[in-house]
């Protein structure tokens, strides 16, 4: 039954990392050596990742809420969402976002030098919001 | 639930938790904690799958059991276990197509209508899931595998960050490590923040942007573009759906690291292959790996055969690893496309002459992505008569419509980039994150989640390869 994950498989089994088995006196293998955590590290940065994001990202939570079915249990909650949106927005908590759009906005109505683009189509129906993906 | 939405960040936070606060119990609780936000995952794309979903673990697990239990009838429970998941399969994916041509050769022969056809929602991931049960039952039956209990064999099927678009994960990579208490090092955290974070900019930038901007409006339309944009759009597929699929596979790595439990790589830069089979060392992995070892090498006998039957072998198991992804012509012609060309590449092998110079690396890794994305445009294309028609008027040079800009083709570059950087980048970057302390990590992630949501548009559409 020797067909277990080997490591260095896994693109996360990363150097420095392998299992250090631990050699006895007589020459015998003993378990592999408890290796220190990282849990409390990844805990830490999850959390105050999502907490920074609930600050500076109320673009998401305003979207999330405004795709919410109508109804008395959703209503304060969208109502909740977008008044922090406003919030954010006036205290400037919004503009990484923001600026961000902007500037894509910008690349993607970039053009290509004429006359390279003289045939690029203009029409807006060839840009449609939402993807028919194969 | 996509994994780049917000319901899912706080799904996954709220799971991650208590994961870790459940270490200690004894028991386990961990594992049916991660089995119910498993099937809350599943739900939340349409609750009944839940049920086919245990229905199909209930039985594999039975026939395993029963492969054990009665070994002198092994090889039977073995065929009906592989048949069942089969029957679960094809009823969900081809049942629709088969009575349509059943119904079509009837009236062609004079009767009218004798198969009803049903209206079949495909299941998310059904394909995935009935491979992992495959691979459970064979592997049982050939000794690689531990029998599970049913817990352990429910969870395998149904663990979310691989249940609907893989990795395949083999029973005897994922079973040993339910049965350890879990472990996640600081490295290991860093790797798996980083394929996350590498995942979501691929779907939700790269892929996205190419899907709405370039291929989508060319692929829609092709008869009104000009070849020029045909081909960047074949080009631009070619990236999308490797950073669409390799983002899921990341991302799916990154979030099963963070649980403790370690999936094995997926994608390896495969535009960078050389040859053919080169390409199926590096793309969609388990699914390669899968077919040779549960189709190639058990079902036709691999390379036991003369040459003939060998090629033969190779180019069954790419015509059926084509039908796989649906029941449509194009698939198969992607399949024996690819299956045509290992046949050729093998047999090039044996009758090349000595003298003949070798060509360089660069030649051949170009010549073999031309090869992939032409078959790409028979995956993409709707209808056959629209891969005719892209491949042709690229040939012909036709004139027409040309929509692809700066920025899509920025995408395309950006996308190929990737596959020839170098080959332990994401590695060097997890580890040099792993020396970062905790509230740093935090700020940089929060800095690429905020570009990405800014530059990501309008939603993100569902990953390709949920359909399959």
């Amino acid at each position: 039954m020797d067909h277990v994950l080997p490591w260095d498989a896994s693109p996360i089994d990363l150097p420095g990392d392998a299992p250090q088995v631990v050699h006895e006196p007589d020459g015998s293998t003993d378990l592999p050596a408890p290796r220190p955590s990282g849990v409390g590290w990844t805990v830490g940065a999850v959390a105050t990742s999502s907490l920074m994001l609930l600050v500076f990202n109320s673009h998401a939570l305003a979207n999330w809420a405004d795709q919410l079915p109508v109804a008395p249990l959703t209503a304060p909650l969208v109502t909740m969402a977008d008044d922090w949106h406003s919030r954010a927005g006036q205290l400037g908590l919004n503009d990484v976002v923001s600026r961000v759009e902007r500037a894509a906005a910008a690349m993607r109505d970039a053009q290509w030098p004429q006359p390279f683009g003289q045939t690029r189509s203009a029409d807006p129906a060839q840009r449609p919001a939402t993807g028919d993906q194969r | 639930m996509l994994f780049p939405t917000l319901i899912f960040h706080v799904f996954f936070v709220i799971v991650f938790l208590i994961n870790w606060l459940l270490l200690r119990r004894a028991g386990d609780w961990r594992l049916i904690m991660l089995l119910v936000a498993s099937w809350i995952f599943y739900g939340w794309f349409d609750a009944r799958f839940v049920v086919l979903l245990l229905a199909s673990a209930w039985l594999n697990w039975a026939a395993g059991r029963l492969i054990v239990a009665q070994p002198h009838r092994a090889r039977l429970w073995l065929i009906l276990g592989v048949w069942s998941n089969l029957l679960i399969l094809g009823f969900f994916k081809y049942y629709g197509f088969f009575t349509e041509a059943a119904n079509a050769l009837l009236v062609d022969a004079g009767w009218h209508g004798a198969f009803r056809p049903l209206d079949i929602i495909l299941p998310v991931g059904v394909s995935f899931f009935t491979f992992q049960g495959i691979s459970y039952v064979v592997d049982v039956r050939n000794g690689r595998s531990q029998p599970a209990r049913l817990l352990e064999l429910t969870f395998l099927m149904s663990f979310f960050p691989h249940l609907v678009a893989g990795p395949i994960v083999r029973p005897a990579h994922l079973l040993p490590q339910l049965r350890e208490p879990p472990h996640m090092s600081r490295r290991m955290a860093a790797a798996s923040l980083v394929l996350i974070g590498w995942g979501l900019i691929k779907k939700a930038v790269i892929a996205n942007e190419l899907a709405i901007h370039l291929v989508d409006p060319v692929f829609r339309d092709p008869q009104v573009h000009s070849a020029a944009d045909l081909m960047i759009a074949s080009y631009g597929y070619a990236i999308q759906i490797y950073c669409d699929f390799s983002a899921y596979s990341d991302m799916a790595i990154g979030l099963a690291g963070l649980l403790g439990l370690r999936f094995p790589r997926n994608f390896n830069q495969p535009y960078r292959a050389s040859s053919l089979q080169d390409f199926w060392r590096r793309w969609h992995i388990s699914l390669s790996t899968w077919l040779r070892d549960y189709l190639y090498i058990a079902v036709f006998g691999g390379s036991r055969h003369r040459l003939l039957g060998t090629c033969a072998a190779v180019f069954g198991t790419m015509v059926l690893g084509g039908l796989w992804h649906g029941a449509r012509v194009n698939f198969v012609i992607w399949g024996a496309l690819h299956g045509a060309m290992l046949v050729a590449e093998r047999l090039w092998k044996l009758v090349r002459p000595q003298a003949l110079p070798v060509l360089p690396v660069w030649v051949r890794t170009v010549f073999t992505f031309h090869v992939v994305t032409l078959a790409w445009i028979f995956f993409r294309s709707a209808r056959f008569d629209d891969a005719m028609a892209i491949v042709h008027r690229i040939i012909a040079l036709e004139p027409g419509k040309f929509i692809a800009s700066p920025w899509t083709v920025g995408m395309i570059a950006i996308g190929m980039a990737c596959q020839f950087g170098p080959q332990r980048a994401l590695e060097r970057i997890g580890l040099a994150l792993a020396r970062v302390p905790f509230l740093g990590v935090a700020a940089l992630g929060t800095a690429v989640l905020l570009v990405v949501e800014g530059l990501r548009g309008a939603g993100v559409a569902p990953f390709i390869y949920f359909q399959f």
